[in-house]
């Protein structure tokens, strides 16, 4: 069976004026189904362009990611749309949530887009936020909901289409400690009952400790810690 | 202006999963029901104006108590105005049709919007 994610010898650079800023120089990195990776680096390594690559946003110059086996490389832009709705979930910093939908409606969006009729992406996205213990905020806008309520919600959002992997950038950064800790044991733990394979970049040691294995950036290649 | 607005929410649209032709629609939509809604509210006051011309300029002068038109410089006894439907439907079409025009380039513009960047400085 093929991983949920393989990045393969991936390049990327970025052009500044006359400047070339080389920020992956053949990164390799395969995800296991139902995996856990924290990706620890200092900022400015190239974290987000990694998750942006792995998340079919950017393309490489070079090298290739697969998704369930897929390389991506080459496929227009429409059918990598279509691997990102129904195969990846993303969790920013911010929430980013809609502002003009409701926490529901925000998680059952996701799911229309990919074809779901409405009552049973309904029905998902109160199952979801009965799992983040928020069913009574359902009708609630992003604006009424504290920090770490929409980040459950976002985080939710993203498992909305059940995807293979989940790619998250500082899921809790934005955070006080306290409810860092509570969000953060709550992704885990849906993360491993949704069967996910997840990357997860934090500069938290002691969250990056937790998971089930640790890489950083180091002059553009993935290195295991 | 909306799209610049939403320049956020149409990044968020695309990471999860909505693809260019699907962000367009929305645009092309929003633009079209503001110009539907525009056009039938202007052709609905513009008909009430023409047929109650005489009443609303009796309104006028005496609010203000001056003659709009005064027949000694405009040798008219009272405003002329002819409802003309076929104009009218004309007028609807044209400001139907540039309406949507006008959602073209900024949905497109949408569509267009790089998620990545539009993320980047959030």
């Amino acid at each position: 069976m093929s991983e949920p994610l393989s990045i393969q010898g991936v390049h990327r650079a970025y052009r500044s004026g006359d400047d070339t800023l080389h920020v992956l120089r053949g990164a390799d990195l395969v995800l296991h189904a139902g995996e856990i990776v924290a990706l620890v680096a200092p900022s400015g390594t190239g974290k987000s362009t990694l998750l942006h690559l792995a998340g079919l946003l950017e393309r490489p110059d070079k090298g290739a990611v697969l998704v369930d086996g897929r390389d991506s490389g080459q496929l227009p832009d429409a059918d990598r749309t279509a691997i990102r709705r129904d195969r990846i979930g993303f969790v920013y910093q911010a929430h980013h949530l809609l502002a003009e939908f409701t926490a529901v409606e925000n998680i059952v969006l996701p799911q229309m887009i990919a074809g779901r009729d409405r009552n049973t992406a309904r029905d998902r996205a109160m199952t979801l936020l009965t799992a983040f213990g928020l069913p009574a905020r359902a009708g609630h806008l992003p604006g009424k909901l504290s920090g770490g309520e929409k980040q459950r919600v976002a985080i939710a959002r993203a498992l909305a289409n059940a995807p293979g992997v989940l790619l998250a950038d500082e899921p809790t950064g934005n955070l006080d400690v306290g409810t860092s800790t509570v969000v953060f044991n709550e992704l885990l733990r849906m993360v491993r009952q949704e069967g996910v394979a997840a990357l997860i970049a934090t500069h938290n040691p002691d969250l990056a400790a937790r998971m089930d294995r640790r890489v950083t950036l180091q002059d553009g290649l993935v290195v295991e810690v | 202006m909306m799209v610049k607005d939403k320049t956020r929410d149409i990044a968020v649209l695309r990471t999860i999963g909505a693809g260019r032709g699907a962000v367009m629609r929305i645009f092309l939509m929003c633009g079209a029901s503001v110009g539907v809604t525009g056009t039938l509210v202007g052709v609905v006051l513009g008909v009430l104006f023409c047929l109650n011309i005489e009443t609303l300029q009796g309104w006028v002068e005496g609010a203000t108590g001056a003659k709009v038109f005064n027949p000694e410089i405009y040798y008219l006894t009272h405003l002329p105005a002819k409802l003309n439907w076929t104009e009218v439907g004309q007028v609807m079409a044209m400001a139907l049709g540039l309406s949507l025009l006008a959602t073209l380039y900024p949905s497109w513009r949408a569509a267009r919007t790089d998620p990545v960047e539009a993320l980047r400085h959030e």
